[in-house]
């Protein structure tokens, strides 16, 4: 009998033990994962899982000296409070609750919240609203004056239950509080002693309005929470699914957490019912976009979507609206810029799109196209790398790009005059119009010149456009948005690029045709040799008969392209957007570069095989190498652009290059070198007949 | 003590005698004909014997740029299996976990004894299946699983080849409220589309209550999604028909490390135009939905173990 009891005692201890080693374990692991650094915290190390890291020293209370601020990680079974405040010294404030069946206030469950000068945003979890009777403000800092804005209450399912106007009527003084003053944009008063506080009664308020009818988590997984200190100039609420482990060095994060059957359920889900499009395809979600130090930049409650999905695939990419009723109307971390406009500003739509295209891996072929739009002067969306979680687990390298879209025009052009076409998709009526007024300059019986097709369409423009499809051998470039600004009084159509992931890869494949990615189709993507003009886009077509039909367009773009490869689509340029995106790669942990090395292949062949095509296409004989020697400290003008010394490009036979000194230089110029003979001039404008070696001699050189 | 051995020795002939009684009852028949009906005296779970044979299995919508996930039309084939009759009830599956709860939804109940069980993972169905399969053992067979995606598409076309088992275009939606519970009228949910046509079910209807197709199998479209054995592959029809008319596929691969298991069949929640037998969907095996149950599939020693890819 003894023995069976000290067996039992045994098998007790050896469980307990394990336990006990299991935690252990876990608080080894996370020790290791924060590298010896504490998790700086102000009110987070609230709960079980705040106690037990403060205890073993894992997160520290910062001093008050140090003003931060913070908020409370996202707990899904409470409500939610923000307030919002203007406060002209630093103060603190402290929030204490009341629950219905007890009738003082609880100090031990309060929660406290340092706070700096300025317009702060404070969200603090509560017990879920049913449980709630009284709420009391209490800022310790006295006297203090203090600008409350907005009080803004969420139910457990994120239902707005006192909107801001409610939340300030609501709102009383007990004691120590003088003049208070509302003034429809919030309210102002004096906190005068340590009695000072406010009390807000929350009997009265209604019943909640649904704002999503399918339901918020509730419950939501365990986990150790990133906590985030504020530098003083923004504050925002953490998101519960990141923890320490995920951040990884010079990574942005966006982490959504939605409900899971708003993802998976067979019938209502987004994941589940990729293809389903519009608003009643919408579902509340979380989102907080951590910059590339770890730092929380945005937080706040946003509408999701699909976006495409409509291909084989089990990726997603996912659509962000950004909605006062959300909470923040505009994604204040990105403020992209298009390019055809000086101004910036949030989006209030966001697509986060995935880059593993073609499937398999983490790939950069739509960013890296974009790139290259962007450096032959194409109008493209700006881009930004970051990693994706979805409900606390990776998704992998997406890209944020601004969705394209009546609203996000009118933010860019500050007026509502104007039409665009968006390919792909049901045309409005203003889109109908400007096609029909684009299709209508193919009307032109005679010969289509650039001065009839001018009056309407942007020709520099429709050039290089067409010329990042050419190069990237983007096969599927039905895609995008043309556009009229009819403000202007010159006014002409533009195209924005859109959507290029399928660039790079060589979609046809046969027994009979194999080629490598960077010898697939250039130019016969979007260029008919002669008539008929058979494609359904009004583009190629235009392009097509332009410079079929009118030779000083032809000599236009032929010169255009020739400078695009010289001088913009270089080595240099080239070399560094590898680097960039292999780097990415290293940094998110990816040692498999193949696709880069693919990636790199195709950026260092493409501008032969290009030059080539144009070359037979236009029977321009072989390009002729002119190189641009000189000291190594040099920069010259070499076609309009500063090129430094060591340059080649290649000439179509006939074709000019200008050649000068960028800058002043520290030695005087003589002549040039022009192989081997002197020309004096200091401006070089040489037609190109043969290769050609030019030199600047300085005077010291003589 | 001499007639005591004596009443042992009976009782336990007895006994022998019932148990194999039992065990002959319980078998299904050895020779089944097609379309046979067996009903399991244990479990209470009705059978229907599918013979197996080869078809085509997936999407014959010819516009290239539609239902990729569905496509390439390929043959495979299926040895014979029994089938279940109808999803697995909350009656039934309450005889395995008393304390299920199929919950309800806008506060109709689904969770009366003869409505589909729903709020079952796909581990929850497995561990049915294998509570089912241990409550046999004393015999060493049946064994019961969950049907493969091929099994399931063989079943519900049971023959046919038009979009739904009843007919109908691919968009059709005019005659499911007829044949199937789905998304009708009655179910105005602001975020989901409803159709202008009635089945007389706002959620998920007693199995059975709507015309069995040309097997005899009952709800095979709409009334509650099903869980299937494989795992949802975008590679899988590709792979199948590079395997050149396999038989048995059962897809076990975790394509890009996403782990999704097959559901089929649509649901009372369902718009009815996305009820085709072709349709396909995943599901994260550990997830619970109001309009996800399954049915069983009864292995006999005549089966051959199912071939995987």
């Amino acid at each position: 009998m003894r023995s069976y009891g000290l067996i039992v005692c045994c098998l007790c201890g050896f469980a307990l033990g394990a336990c006990f080693l299991e935690k252990e374990a876990f608080f080894a692991d996370l020790k290791t994962a924060l590298q010896g650094q504490e998790i700086p915290s102000s009110i987070l190390d609230v709960g079980k899982m705040g106690k037990i890291l403060k205890e073993r020293g894992l997160i520290k209370t910062m001093p008050k000296e140090e003003l931060f601020s913070s908020a409370t990680a996202l707990d899904f079974t409470k409500s939610l409070l923000t307030i919002e405040l203007e406060i002209p010294v630093a103060t603190e404030l402290q929030v204490f609750w009341t629950e219905k069946k007890e009738q003082k206030y609880d100090i031990e469950r309060s929660s406290s919240v340092a706070i700096a000068s300025g317009q702060k945003d404070y969200l603090l979890t509560l017990p879920p609203l049913s449980e709630l009777r009284l709420l009391r403000i209490d800022p310790t800092t006295k006297p203090a004056d203090i600008r409350i804005r907005r009080i803004i209450l969420y139910s457990a399912e994120h239902e707005i239950v006192l909107s801001p106007g409610d939340g300030l009527d609501l709102l009383k003084p007990l004691a120590g509080i003088s003049s208070m003053h509302h003034d429809g944009d919030g309210v102002s008063f004096t906190a005068l002693d340590a009695d000072a506080q406010l009390e807000l009664q929350l009997d009265d308020v209604r019943g909640p309005r649904k704002i999503e009818q399918l339901a918020f988590p509730r419950k939501r997984k365990k986990s150790l929470y990133r906590h985030v200190v504020d530098d003083g100039s923004q504050s925002f609420p953490s998101s519960q699914v990141i923890t320490q482990e995920h951040f990884k060095e010079n990574w942005p994060i966006l982490s959504l957490v939605i409900d899971e059957a708003n993802l998976y359920h067979p019938d209502t889900g987004l994941l589940a019912n990729k293809t389903a499009r519009g608003r009643q395809w919408e579902r509340p979600a979380y989102c907080s976009y951590f910059d590339e130090h770890g730092k929380l930049r945005f937080a706040s409650m946003v509408g999701m979507r699909m976006h495409g999905g409509k291909r084989m695939q089990l990726y997603s990419s996912f659509r962000l609206y950004f909605r006062k009723e959300y909470g923040q109307s505009r994604f204040s971390a990105f403020q992209p810029k298009i390019g055809f406009s000086t101004t910036t500003e949030p989006v209030k739509r966001l697509v986060v799109h995935h880059t593993a295209w073609p499937e398999g891996g983490w790939y950069f072929n739509n960013t890296l196209a974009y790139d290259i739009a962007r450096r032959i002067g194409c109008q493209v969306p700006e881009t930004r790398l970051a990693l994706l979680y979805l409900n606390g687990v990776e998704q992998g390298i997406y890209f944020f790009v601004p969705h394209l879209g009546e609203r996000l025009l009118e933010t860019y052009f500050g007026h509502s005059d104007f039409l665009y076409y968006k390919y792909k998709s049901v045309p409005s009526h203003k889109g109908r119009v400007l096609n029909v007024r684009l299709w209508s300059v193919l009307r032109e019986r005679g010969n289509l010149t650039m001065k009839a097709a001018g009056r309407v369409v942007d020709l520099d423009n429709l050039a290089r456009h067409l010329f990042s499809f050419i190069f990237c051998g983007t096969s599927d470039y039905y895609q995008g948005l043309a556009v009229l600004d009819n403000s202007q009084p010159d006014k002409r159509a533009f195209w924005i690029n859109w959507d290029m992931d399928q660039s790079f890869i060589q979609n046809v494949r046969s027994e009979k045709i194999v080629m490598t990615e960077w010898q697939q189709r250039a130019w016969r993507l979007v260029y008919m040799a002669s008539p008929p003009y058979t494609a359904q886009d009004v583009r190629p077509r235009l392009f097509s008969r332009l410079l079929n039909e009118d030779p000083a367009y032809r000599e236009y773009v032929l010169t255009l392209y020739r400078d695009l490869l010289n001088h913009r689509l270089n080595a240099r340029f080239v070399k560094e957007r590898i680097a960039y995106y292999t780097n990415m790669l290293e940094y998110y942990g990816k040692k498999d570069t193949k696709y880069m090395k693919m990636l790199g292949e195709f950026m260092k062949q493409r501008p032969e095989v290009v030059r080539k095509e144009t070359e037979k296409l236009f029977k321009l004989g072989p390009s002729l190498l002119c190189q641009v020697t000189g000291p190594a400290d040099i920069q010259y003008d070499i076609d309009g652009y500063q090129e430094p010394a060591g340059y080649q490009g290649y000439y179509f036979k006939g074709s000019r290059i200008t050649v000068s000194i960028a800058a002043p230089y520290q030695k005087r110029f003589s002549y040039w070198l022009v192989n081997e003979k002197k020309v004096n001039s200091p401006r070089l404008d040489l037609e190109v007949r043969e290769d050609l070696i030019i030199e600047p001699v300085f005077q010291d050189e003589e | 003590m001499k007639s005591r051995h004596v009443y042992s020795i009976l009782g336990c002939s007895l006994a022998v005698w019932l148990l194999s009684t039992i065990g002959v009852l319980a078998q299904p028949p050895e020779d089944p004909q097609p379309y046979e009906q067996w009903k399991d005296p244990v479990s209470g779970l009705e059978f229907i014997w599918l013979q197996g044979g080869c078809f085509q299995l997936g999407s014959r919508d010819p516009r290239p740029t539609r239902l990729f996930l569905e496509k390439p039309l390929h043959t495979v084939c299926v040895d014979g299996f029994w089938m279940g009759k109808y999803e697995v009830t909350n009656g039934q599956y309450r005889q395995f976990k008393p304390a299920h709860n199929s919950q309800e939804t806008e506060g109709r109940s689904l969770n009366g004894d003869e409505q589909p069980v729903v709020y079952v993972s796909w581990y929850d169905a497995k561990a049915y299946m294998d509570w089912l399969t241990r409550n046999r053992d004393r015999q060493g067979r049946p064994l019961f699983r969950l049907p493969t995606e091929a099994e399931w598409e063989f079943a519900v076309r049971a023959g046919t080849e038009t979009p739904r088992y009843w007919g109908g275009e691919e968009e059709s939606t005019t005659e499911t409220c007829a044949y199937a519970n789905v998304a009708d009228f009655f179910y105005q949910l602001k975020r989901v589309s409803y159709h202008d046509c009635s089945d007389g079910f706002l959620v998920s209807a007693p199995v059975g209550r709507f015309p069995a197709n040309p097997a005899g199998l009952y709800d095979m479209l709409g009334n509650v999604w099903e869980w299937c054995e494989d795992h949802y592959g975008k590679e899988t029809y590709r792979v199948n028909q590079a395997a050149d008319r396999p038989r048995n596929p059962l897809y076990q691969e975790k394509e890009d490390g996403f782990d999704y298991r097959v559901i089929r069949g649509g649901s009372w929640l369902s718009e009815p135009n996305s009820i085709r037998c072709a349709k396909r969907s995943p599901s994260p095996p550990a997830s619970r939905f109001n309009v996800l149950g399954f049915r069983v599939v009864m292995e006999t020693e005549q089966e051959a173990g199912l071939q995987n890819h």
